[in-house]
């Protein structure tokens, strides 16, 4: 399914969305780029020295456990899951198919809150076993927590890429005298590894670039000591140099899948192929697997619910959650359909595949691996700078003060969202318009088709999952979005994430339970539309 | 012309999905060693799954195979693919993506000469200056071949070729087989290749295999099946018929285009007719019962499309080039060789 | 694309939306806040304070430090009328970045110990804190311990809970021993302490006391308001938790009990500054003190103040460490770099 040619595309009468899609790119790119700007052009103090005898090393390990717990644990658990939803058949497996994506709609730090409340000195699960179950946290509790709650990456595109395998390899490889699992190993899993990949990279640079789950387990990653460079020791520029380590780190892993990924262009094969027919399983294999879909729904949804739900009954109920539900909701739903007009056109520039679109695509998803916090000190840097400058020129035009204070209105907060974001736009969207081949524009073209009509009558049915993954992507991920939200919010305008956190800093875990409660309901409820939308069952034909 | 023991047999096969879907009814076949078999039969007369059945791919509701002493399928029993000394070549030829053709070749192969064994199959299919290249890399006929190699290369017993020309333009076809017959024989193993092209069929099969409908309808030399049809069904297979119904009177079976012998039939029964095109010898007659309707060039000869007094339509050849012409009378002389007389 | 104009559009129109008003206008009176503190106890003196007055109160509660940035990046369009940090630290530094306005505020709030207010005027304190030991009631006798100083002693090796460094309160707690004691001998007492850790710092001050009911640790240094939440909880096992222990206050006989202090500023472009002051003397009246007291459990500073608040009242009267808390912010630099030296995680 890969694109194998590209005359037809750069020819006029494409649809040209390349210079829209690079001004987006770039704009979204803009706060890293401020941040990196601030970190170059600062004066140099002694902090960073004096962070590299003391605690440099330790943030570096610890990002590393942590990025790679999280990378382990995802990989083996989505991995699994994708093959036995894609290729098996059990009872129950239908309704699991979709149900397995929910636990994205958890925070990390929410799962955090309660985990640690759960398995601390004194609380219920060391009641139970005599103190003997183990406190989660550190790096590898971080890193099982970034395991509940972000597998569902990995599943996605594990388990898409499984089932739109050719299931003939899988087959050859058995008359070749492999066993069900060498064949496995040996054929199925590298033809998903692209796919894989691309899931851990998300996950790794989630993991890196978390700050509420890490700080409240106690693993000093590399952002919590950016954000203690700034507000411990008050340097923004040495926070905007730890950032572009991360920034680095996150250059790197992107380059990595890039690098596999266009090795592997072909490794999904192509043409025509049967899809990939389902293995019953044995009664006993059909309960095992059932419990192993279960294991990651309890432990990363019911559980975490759980104690939090049991813990907010005894509390009163914070004030303003109502409205804070009503702005959470309006900064995501703006936010997602923004990044998924970006991740479509953004896509459709790659397509181009032209050096600027490339570079201003891989700029565009550089927020990724950054806190929240860099994101919003570069939209503030250049909001204030862009106010700087407006602000003399209208003065002096209209003798008034310019009447808006740009960092002042949920505009800022939405670009800092957009510039954290934009990967987990463009990524799905850029897999969903590689489904459209040439061909088919073609057939389109010849039909009588204008490239807008092609777009919107051939391209848009292809690409509507894809798209809708952006957006939800990004609805999500705004929903629970923490450190940005904190630092850029108008007045009185307060998310259920910053009203979460606030509480459960303050160790009001109990105050922290019902907006943590609310995040995950509300994002639950698309969750589900979407997650049951990109499972629906798309073989249609019968075996033959 | 069966001499050889056979060195796999499948006996009264039956796979069903669902209740009322049933992919194989009731087969039975006989593969012998280093002689090519065709499977042939229209789309959805189970002849894939057969042969997926025989690979190991399919389990079996009813019936069994068995290879040589070894069951493979019983009623309860399921040897899986990887325990079967099968080759299996796919219409898609399904080579692993990630794989170069060596690696490819050499995936079922065992041993620390692997690699060299697999060059030298790569070699015999001259793919050797290939070795190196990623399936999207090679052409189709490149691919074909070094799925036939990889398939080759653990000396299976038994190959089995699902529809291997089908997705080659026509001079291509003509060539890769030639290609993968030699290969084949030179190898000595029983083949069964499934195919829906008739002409490729009997271009390739020392045995024909007719399927429909789940069934195994016939079974014998090309030439033999072609002649011999035991049905309309089977003689469509092969190439085009008419057909009419008749009574048979005293041996003997009255057509619009003359008499013909029915050999072994009681009196009374009624029976069909198959006539190929080349039965019919055609002269013009202006007394003649059958007009011309159609007429067209198909190179050496002219196909002509005759109608006879019941409006009932037949094809006939003559060679070319003909003053016959659409609207003349003509009358018909028919070659008892290529008519055959069967049940009604 | 016209879609993508049309979101992007609306999002500008945002930017309109919530705008933070900088005019005063005739009929409704208004004073913006950026506060770091975020208990229940401030929402109740914000509206008893615009029942009072008439004046909306628009808040922004954030932490600390990204609050003294996004002031900073403002600059002289910042809409900030008052800064409410919540601890002593960031008052300072809020200070070093220039963003109050000198206001006399031994005039506005006359009864206010000298020692609570910053010496160039620049902010006050309206609540205190004290940062002081818990020891559990079982294994630690009364008079074993009574010094921070002690702590650092060998004989508590493995048996002290403290939470980590990045805490401001901690870092608050070190620099008043920088103050008192100079860096080196601060340094050697952090080191010991982190050498008589019962376990990697993990969790807030309320886990600390948990840890020492759980028989983790014996002794905890602890801001005395979280024993009081955990004494007063609806939940049966933090109350069983704050039972377990004893809480004292330390230094009795020295410096006095270490404490901390939320303080508040008039910002230094704030556009409406007499609001500002209203509000600012609005936090020593008498019915914020209370509320102050009986929601957070937290110490006044109004010294004639009436509150009702038992747990509170039995830890009283205690000696308080007299130096001027900006002191605190001068030396958390240095304490947070002992820190790190230390490996106080």
């Amino acid at each position: 399914m890969a694109i194998t040619s590209t005359q037809s595309l750069n020819k006029k009468g494409a649809l040209n969305a390349t210079p829209f899609a690079i001004l987006a790119a770039l704009i979204c790119a803009a706060p890293i780029l401020a941040v990196g700007w601030i970190a170059l052009t600062g004066d140099t103090g002694d902090y960073l020295e004096h962070l590299a005898r003391t605690r440099l090393p330790t943030y570096l390990v610890n990002s590393a456990q942590v990025a790679v717990f999280a990378a382990l644990g995802t990989g083996l658990l989505g991995t699994t899951l994708g093959w036995l939803i894609a290729r098996t058949e059990f009872f129950g497996r239908k309704t699991m198919s979709w149900v397995l994506i929910l636990p994205l709609a958890v925070p990390a730090y929410v799962a955090a809150y309660a985990w640690l409340d759960l398995s601390t000195a004194g609380g219920p699960l060391q009641a139970v076993t005599f103190g003997l179950f183990p406190t989660i946290r550190g790096s590898w509790g971080a890193g099982l927590m970034f395991t509940f709650v972000l597998y569902p990456y990995v599943y996605l595109l594990a388990r898409d890429a499984f089932s739109s395998q050719s299931a003939d390899a899988f087959d050859a490889a058995r008359t070749l005298g492999a066993s069900p699992l060498r064949a496995f190993f040996q054929t199925s899993l590298p033809m998903a590894r692209p796919a894989i990949a691309a899931g851990l990279a998300l996950v790794m640079m989630e993991s890196l670039a978390d700050y509420g789950a890490v700080s409240h387990l106690g693993a000093p990653t590399l952002s919590i000591g950016l954000i203690r460079a700034w507000s411990g020791a008050g340097s923004l520029i040495d926070a905007a140099r730890l950032s572009l380590v991360l920034v680095v780190i996150a250059l790197l892993i992107f380059g990595l899948e890039r690098a596999q990924r266009r090795r592997a262009r072909s490794v999904t094969g192509s043409g025509k192929h049967r899809p990939a027919p389902r293995t019953d399983l044995k009664p006993a294999s059909a309960l095992a697997a059932l419990s192993l879909c279960l294991l990651p729904l309890i432990l990363g949804l019911v559980a975490p619910m759980a104690r939090l739900g049991w813990l907010a009954l005894k509390e009163p109920i914070a004030a303003g959650l109502v409205q804070a539900s009503y702005h959470s909701l309006t900064l995501a739903i703006i936010s997602a359909l923004i990044a998924a007009a970006l991740g479509l056109s953004t896509a459709y520039a790659l397509r181009t595949k032209t050096r600027i679109a490339t570079i201003a695509a891989r700029a565009a998803g550089l927020g990724y691996a950054v806190p929240g916090a860099v994101a919003a000190v570069g939209v503030i840097a250049i909001l204030s700078g862009i106010q700087g400058m407006i602000d003399p020129a209208w003065t002096s035009l209209t003798g008034e003060p310019f009447p808006i204070l740009l960092t002042g209105g949920a505009a800022a907060l939405i670009f800092a969202y957009l510039s954290r974001f934009a990967a987990a736009a463009i990524g799905p969207s850029e897999s969903a318009l590689s489904r459209v081949t040439p061909t088919l524009d073609g057939a389109a073209r010849t039909l009588g088709a204008t490239p807008l009509q092609t777009a919107r009558r051939v391209h848009w049915p292809l690409m509507i999952a894809g798209i809708t993954s952006a957006g939800l992507l990004v609805f999500v991920e705004v929903l629970k979005e923490l450190p940005a939200t904190m630092i850029l919010r108008p007045f009185n305008y307060d998310t259920l994430a910053v009203i979460a956190h606030a509480y459960a800093a303050d160790e009001r875990l109990g105050e922290a339970a019902m907006p943590s409660l609310l995040i995950v309901l509300i994002a639950i409820l698309p969750m589900i539309f979407v997650a049951r939308y990109l499972s629906r069952d798309l073989s249609g034909a019968s075996q033959s | 012309m069966s001499e050889a023991v056979p060195i796999l047999s499948v006996r009264d096969a039956r796979r069903h999905y669902g209740a009322d879907k049933p992919a194989l009814k009731k087969a039975s076949l006989d593969l012998y060693p280093g002689r090519i078999t065709a499977l042939l039969g229209p789309s959805g007369s189970g002849k894939s799954t057969l042969l997926r059945s025989i690979a190991g791919l399919e389990a079996l509701d009813e019936g069994t195979i068995s290879c040589g002493e070894t069951i493979w399928n019983d009623g309860t029993s399921h040897l899986p693919p990887e325990q079967r000394r099968v080759g299996m070549v796919f219409q898609d030829y399904a080579l692993f993506p990630h794989l170069n053709a060596l690696n490819n070749v050499a995936f079922g192969l065992t041993g620390p000469d692997k690699k060299k064994h697999a060059m030298a199959q790569l070699a015999a299919a001259e793919l050797g200056h290939k070795a190196n290249a990623y399936p999207h890399e090679l052409s189709g006929g490149e691919q074909q071949r070094v799925a036939l190699a990889r398939a080759l290369a653990p000396s299976p017993a038994i190959m089995l070729l699902d529809e291997p020309f089908s997705g080659l333009d026509r001079r291509l076809r003509k060539d890769l087989r030639e290609r993968t017959i030699s290969s084949l024989r030179a190898s000595g193993t029983a083949a069964l290749i499934v195919t829906h092209d008739a002409e490729e069929a009997m271009a390739i099969a020392d045995e024909l295999a007719l399927m429909d409908a789940g069934c195994d309808i016939q079974c014998g030399t090309p030439g033999d099946v072609w002649l011999n049809p035991v049905s309309a069904l089977a003689a469509r297979l092969l190439g085009d018929v008419d057909t009419v119904s008749g009574r048979v009177a005293e041996g003997l079976v009255e057509t619009p285009l003359g008499t013909v012998t029915a050999k072994g039939f009681t009196d009374g029964e009624t029976v069909e007719v198959l006539v190929r095109p080349n039965a019919i010898a055609v002269t013009p007659d202006d007394n003649g019962t059958l007009t011309i309707t159609n007429r067209h060039s198909v190179g050496a000869e002219i196909s002509l499309t005759l109608k006879d007094q019941n409006n009932d339509q037949w094809h006939a050849f003559v060679s070319a080039p003909s003053a016959l012409n659409i609207g003349d009378n003509v009358s018909v002389v028919l070659n008892e060789t290529f008519v055959s007389v069967v049940k009604g | 694309m016209k879609t993508n104009f049309i979101l992007i559009a609306a999002a500008l129109a945002l930017t309109g939306c919530s705008q933070p008003s900088t005019e005063v206008e005739g009929t409704s009176r208004e004073v913006n806040v950026f506060s770091a503190r975020h208990y229940r106890s401030d929402a109740s003196i914000y509206a008893a304070f615009t029942e009072l007055t008439g004046i909306d109160v628009n808040l922004i509660e954030a932490n600390g430090d990204q609050l003294i940035e996004r002031v900073r990046a403002d600059g002289d369009r910042s809409p900030a009328d008052v800064l409410i940090t919540v601890d002593a630290a960031r008052l300072h530094r809020a200070e070093q970045a220039g963003l109050f306005a000198a206001t006399d505020y031994s005039d506005l709030v006359p009864s206010i110990a000298p020692h609570l207010i910053d010496p160039d005027q620049y902010w006050v304190s309206f609540t205190l804190r004290a940062r002081v030991i818990a020891f559990s009631a079982d294994r630690v006798e009364a008079g074993e311990i009574s010094t921070y100083e002690d702590l650092a002693d060998p004989r508590w090796a493995g048996r002290i809970c403290i939470r980590e460094s990045g805490n401001a309160y901690n870092q608050s707690l070190l620099a008043s021993i920088v103050a008192r004691s100079g860096e080196d001998a601060a340094e050697a007492w952090a080191a010991g302490i982190v050498a008589n850790m019962a376990r990697p710092p993990q969790g807030g001050d309320r886990d600390q006391i948990k840890g020492i009911a759980a028989g983790i640790c014996d002794v905890a240094v602890v801001n005395h308001y979280y024993y009081a939440m955990l004494a007063n909880s609806a939940q049966e096992a933090d109350r069983e938790a704050a039972a377990a222990s004893v809480l004292f206050f330390p230094n009795q006989e020295s410096s006095g009990a270490h404490i901390n202090v939320s303080g508040a500023g008039i910002a230094a472009n704030a556009p409406h500054p007499e609001e500002a002051r209203e509000l600012i003397a609005f936090l020593f009246s008498q019915d914020a003190q209370r509320l102050i007291v009986e929601m957070n459990n937290e110490l006044p500073v109004v010294a004639d103040a009436e509150w009702d608040n038992p747990t509170l009242q039995a830890m009283l009267p205690f000696q308080e460490d007299a130096r001027n808390v900006s002191e605190l912010g001068d030396h958390n630099e240095t304490a947070q770099r002992i820190f790190d030296r230390v490996g106080w995680q």
